[in-house]
């Protein structure tokens, strides 16, 4: 795999929402770790008071969001180093499958990695992976997203 | 329900192995600031999350979403334009799972098909 592009990982979440078109209070990722051409390694810490966090768990709704908007990051910092002032507007078109091993406490870290399976357009296939803190595997997906603007 | 006041099951019926529920969406609800802002759009993942709720509530039971495949977001859903929404699905139901497969339509056409399998908790 190439290296990461990035020299460190981006932690401050206001430059994270320079990258991304969500704003709070739907903002389900607040860090990139890593950055290559074709793949991307996010990171959420999922705060107590989430929106999409129910009786003390990230929901379904919450980790597909996550892996959805870990992708909007990676084209965020795709745009990002193209000139683009901000990010384009992007949601999901479909999801050909997802799989979700067991959802996340509130307060517990993720880590998600995305893998481009192909760009077309304004369509991208997207991989993706996330863990815990452990390493063991919550939920992968593979999705189609969508960007306008 | 995980987004409070979020919407409100306006009807409710089954017809033959088929089950008909209308939602009202509240195009208030503090998800549209962040989802975009100047443009409204209910995400994906809140519309395919209103099937797994409307079971739970006719079964009384409680679900995980455990697997979706092939679900496709024809149209966005924008709360100004179109708020209700008709969730029209089917289901097998053993006892550790459920497999659903159902629409969401506005007066527009559809805006959503789901394929999910959830796992009873």
């Amino acid at each position: 795999m190439d290296q990461s592009i990035l020299k460190k990982p981006i932690l401050e979440m206001e430059r994270i929402l320079e990258l991304i078109p969500q704003k709070p209070p739907f903002v389900m990722v607040d860090r990139l770790l890593e950055y290559t051409e074709s793949t991307g390694k996010t990171g959420f810490v999922i705060p107590k008071d989430n929106i999409l966090v129910e009786n003390a768990v990230f929901s379904e709704p919450g980790l597909i969001e996550h892996m959805a908007q870990s992708m909007s990051l990676w084209r965020g910092y795709q745009g990002f180093l193209a000139g683009l002032e901000k990010p384009k507007t992007g949601f999901i078109g479909s999801i050909k499958s997802v799989e979700i091993f067991s959802l996340p406490k509130a307060g517990s870290t993720l880590t998600t990695y995305v893998e481009i399976l192909q760009e077309f357009k304004n369509v991208t296939s997207v991989g993706a992976r996330t863990e815990d803190e452990t390493g063991k595997i919550l939920a992968t997906s593979e999705m189609k997203t969508v960007t306008v603007d | 329900m995980l987004l409070k006041d979020f919407y409100s099951v306006e009807s409710s019926r089954q017809e033959g192995e088929n089950y008909i529920s209308l939602i009202k969406i509240n195009k208030d609800h503090e998800i549209y600031q962040g989802h975009f802002p100047r443009r409204p759009v209910t995400p994906g993942v809140i519309l395919m999350h209103l099937f797994k709720e409307d079971v739970e509530r006719r079964l009384n039971i409680s679900l995980q979403l455990k697997k979706a495949n092939n679900v496709k977001f024809m149209a966005v859903v924008d709360p100004n334009i179109d708020n209700e929404l008709f969730l029209e699905y089917h289901f097998e139901h053993n006892n550790q799972e459920i497999r659903l497969k159902g629409i969401a339509k506005t007066s527009e056409g559809i805006s959503l098909k789901i394929n999910a399998i959830y796992g009873l908790i």
